[in-house]
């Protein structure tokens, strides 16, 4: 039986009359990776939002590893790690007091913390730039000290979102052999990308979004099956058989 | 061209800001207010508080009656040294000290107010006041060239064969218009709301003519030596500032140390001072 | 308790490195006290204190209130930095965000303000040290009040921007009006009321009333009412903080 680690039910958020989730229902198991899919504007940032507590949801429920978020938000908090799309880091800050900043905040003193430190650096490749500030590092060494800011407290559940944008190809194939690596240890992932190819190497299932509804929530390979008979050959073809091929242009 | 095409476009924006007609009613407000309170305060020129026994007190009061613009009242021991300090009191008749501030009184009474220098320093004071406001101002227009640059507007009206120098021109001419048409509102308004703020029609024109350039000329500069919209906004009301203490807003210029009123000399706000 | 310790250390930490802080705390209030206790040196030969001593307790207080521009900066410091969503992801409470801020801003600025203030006394003896220790205080709850402001404004209100636009206005009529540019004074009984209108008439008086006049009751009444003002607007700022707010680091114009 596949223990639910998360667990959404009916989120629903509006900003003024536009709806941008709208009854949302879905499930991450222990261990999971599951994908997050969506063209721009489908609600994806806002329910991630909701899911870390950032933003309140208008109406609907989470329940993370048997807790409600009404009476253990804090211990919930204490599980989750995000990864933001943008670099979220101090600029004036060495990499290791960023990485210790934010893991001291989750509670962890002393040795602890400086071990969990340690281990966040390295994990990442960055103990030898330890004592440098972001501002000398490239871009995927930013990335890669964003991960390990998000990382150090050791989070059942990372959510990423959209975190290869804009590097070079061998810091992208170090984070995916790296979140491999955290999922392998029990950490359960949901990584929201437009890169399809990421998804397919990555992800066990597969969630689709589209003007605030979840359009598919199913086994990877069961949803490539399924297409394969009306003609979708990728990922990308199915995604853009269920969202259509129009423009989304999303609004301010 | 391109200067018109730019000076066209941020009247445009300038309008469609409500931040624009806000200030054309909060600067007269805020002047009027501030001129008005500081006449007023002028007008009767000393202030006596008296501290001794009640027939000292009596016996003061009596003599004060019938000296020319002088207002007095019992002060209180408790806190007297403050009260000078604040400025409640120009002199002090205290019984234990004699009667050396009743001496001091009489010769300045009898030297008389001359009502005509309190109004012209008030409206001096207020005419420099809203310079200063107006180099303010300026530099928040002028701010407008270093946002541009920033969203990289500047550079694609470079790229279509504009220079940057016919960007600034088109800046500077805008926020002249947008300046003079507040300054035309602001200036014969204020007569209206306090008559003792009435000047003529040469003093007008050379106030809004002064303004006007002395401003924008300001604000435009100010924005070309600026890295960032803030350092501007910052060094512009910073210097502006400045620019106003020396300048005699606040202190007479005769009053000052001799060092200080050659460096006045720089000051925007002096040489309007001494053209009115 | 930690975790609130951890933001305050790291907030402390930024306001100190922070340009603004020590800009209008340190150098600004040192500017304008030597400008315009060299402008008005004339003008105070026949009184009870010099230019310099004058300047040196009325400039200070209104360098710590124009810091609320700077405190609600500072309450944009991780939206700025895009760092506000993982502060409220962890877990700490919204609370103790705000009041990590507020403490830290209260701390440097009254420090800043401190250092100030001894710099002044060495080269124009404003009071006795005792003094300096009470005024001290003074300036510590009237850090705390701008601090609160400031930080309801910079978390708790949309449009703050406009609001940081506006709110030079009423602070520079409250420091002509109490007295930070030149002495004003009137018998006038309802332009006294006007007069008293401005907070930062009543901080120079109450400080002018213990050093001059020996009075303190007016000072400690008055210590007790910045305290409480500043109670009011840290509730506020807890309670109307705004996630949203924290985290929308648009500034247009705002760099570092």
């Amino acid at each position: 039986m596949v223990n639910n680690l998360v667990e959404v039910r009916n989120f629903e958020k509006s900003y003024g009359e536009r709806k941008v989730v709208d009854k949302l229902n879905f499930t991450v198991a222990d261990g999971e990776i599951v994908g997050m899919l969506g063209p721009n504007g489908a609600g994806k940032s806002t329910t991630i939002r909701m899911l870390t507590g950032i933003e309140a949801c208008d109406a609907g429920e989470l329940f993370f590893d048997g807790m409600t978020v009404k009476k253990d938000r804090k211990s919930i908090k204490m599980q989750i790690g995000l990864v933001p799309q943008d670099i979220a880091v101090y600029g004036d800050m060495s990499a290791y007091d960023n990485v210790k900043f934010f893991c001291s905040l989750y509670g962890f003193r002393g040795k602890e913390l400086e071990r969990r430190v340690q281990e966040a650096l390295e994990f990442v490749a960055l103990w030898d730039r330890r004592k440098d500030k972001p501002g000398k590092f490239s871009g995927g060494m930013k990335r890669r000290l964003n991960i390990a800011c998000s990382i150090a407290h050791s989070p059942k559940l990372l959510i990423m979102d959209e975190p290869t944008v804009g590097i070079d190809p061998q810091s992208r194939n170090y984070i995916l052999e790296a979140i491999k690596t955290l999922n392998r240890r029990g950490t359960a992932v949901i990584y929201v990308s437009h890169y399809m190819e990421e998804i397919e190497a990555l992800c066990n299932r597969i969630l689709i979004m589209d003007q605030g509804q979840l359009k598919v929530e199913e086994d990877k390979d069961a949803l490539k099956e399924r297409y394969k008979e009306e003609g979708c050959q990728t990922l990308e073809d199915i995604f853009l058989k269920i969202t259509g091929t129009a423009l989304r242009d999303e609004e301010e | 061209m391109v200067s018109y095409l730019v000076m066209k476009n941020n009247i445009k924006r300038l309008f469609q800001k409500k931040s624009t007609y806000l200030l054309m009613v909060l600067i007269p407000v805020v002047l009027i207010f501030t001129g008005s309170l500081s006449v007023r305060m002028e007008d009767k020129q000393f202030r006596v508080g008296i501290l001794g026994s009640n027939a000292y007190v009596i016996s003061m009061a009596e003599q004060l009656e019938g000296m020319e613009n002088v207002q007095y009242e019992v002060a209180d021991e408790k806190t007297i040294n403050t009260d000078q300090i604040m400025g409640k009191y120009h002199i002090i008749l205290d019984e234990n000290k004699g009667d050396s501030g009743l001496t001091k009184l009489e010769k300045v009474s009898k030297q008389g107010t001359n009502k005509e220098m309190v109004l012209l320093s008030a409206r001096q004071r207020m005419a420099s006041m809203l310079l200063t406001i107006y180099m303010i101002v300026a530099t928040l227009y002028g701010m407008k060239f270093l946002q541009d640059k920033r969203e990289g507007v500047v550079e694609r009206v470079m790229f279509s064969g504009g220079t940057r120098c016919s960007y600034l021109m088109g800046c500077f001419l805008s926020s002249t218009i947008v300046t003079g048409i507040q300054l035309v509102i602001i200036l014969p308004g204020w007569s209206l709301f306090d008559h003792n703020f009435t000047f003529s029609t040469v003093e007008i024109v050379q106030l809004f003519l002064f303004t006007l350039m002395i401003s924008n000329l300001y604000g435009i500069l100010i924005s070309m030596i600026s890295k960032s919209e803030m350092m501007a906004g910052i060094l512009g009301s910073s210097v502006a500032a400045v620019c106003s203490i020396l300048g005699g807003t606040f202190v007479a210029i005769d009053k000052m140390p001799e060092i200080v009123q050659y460096l006045s000399v720089l000051s925007p706000i002096r040489w309007l001072m001494e053209w009115m | 308790m930690t975790r609130f310790k951890v933001l305050f250390i790291s907030n402390l930490k930024r306001r100190i490195m922070d340009g603004f802080s020590v800009g209008y705390n340190i150098l600004s209030p040192l500017l304008m006290i030597w400008l315009l206790g060299l402008l008005c040196k004339n003008m105070y030969q026949d009184e009870l204190l010099t230019s310099y001593q004058y300047y040196g307790v009325v400039t200070i207080p209104f360098c710590i209130i124009m810091s609320i521009i700077t405190a609600a900066y500072a309450g944009k410091d991780d939206a700025f930095a895009n760092t506000a969503d993982r502060i409220l992801l962890a877990p700490v409470s919204d609370a103790e965000i705000v009041c990590a801020k507020i403490l830290a801003e209260m701390i440097v600025f009254a420090g800043c303000s401190l250092l100030v203030l001894l710099v002044v006394n060495v080269f124009s003896n404003i009071g006795s040290y005792k003094e300096l220790g009470a005024i001290g205080l003074c300036y510590l709850s009237l850090s705390f009040v701008t601090a609160c402001i400031g930080t309801f404004l910079g978390l708790g209100m949309k449009d703050f921007m406009k609001m940081k636009n506006i709110l030079n206005i009423p602070v520079m009529i409250f420091a002509i009006l109490g007295g930070c540019f030149y002495q004003f004074g009137t018998l006038n009984k309802p332009l006294q009321f006007v007069l008293n209108l401005s907070p930062l008439r009543w901080v120079n008086r109450s400080i002018f009333l213990l050093i001059y006049d020996k009075n303190c009751i007016s000072f400690y009444r008055l210590n007790f009412v910045l305290i409480g003002i500043g109670g009011i607007f840290m509730l506020l700022a807890i309670t109307c903080f705004k996630r949203e707010e924290y985290g929308n680091g648009q500034l247009p114009g705002y760099e570092k």
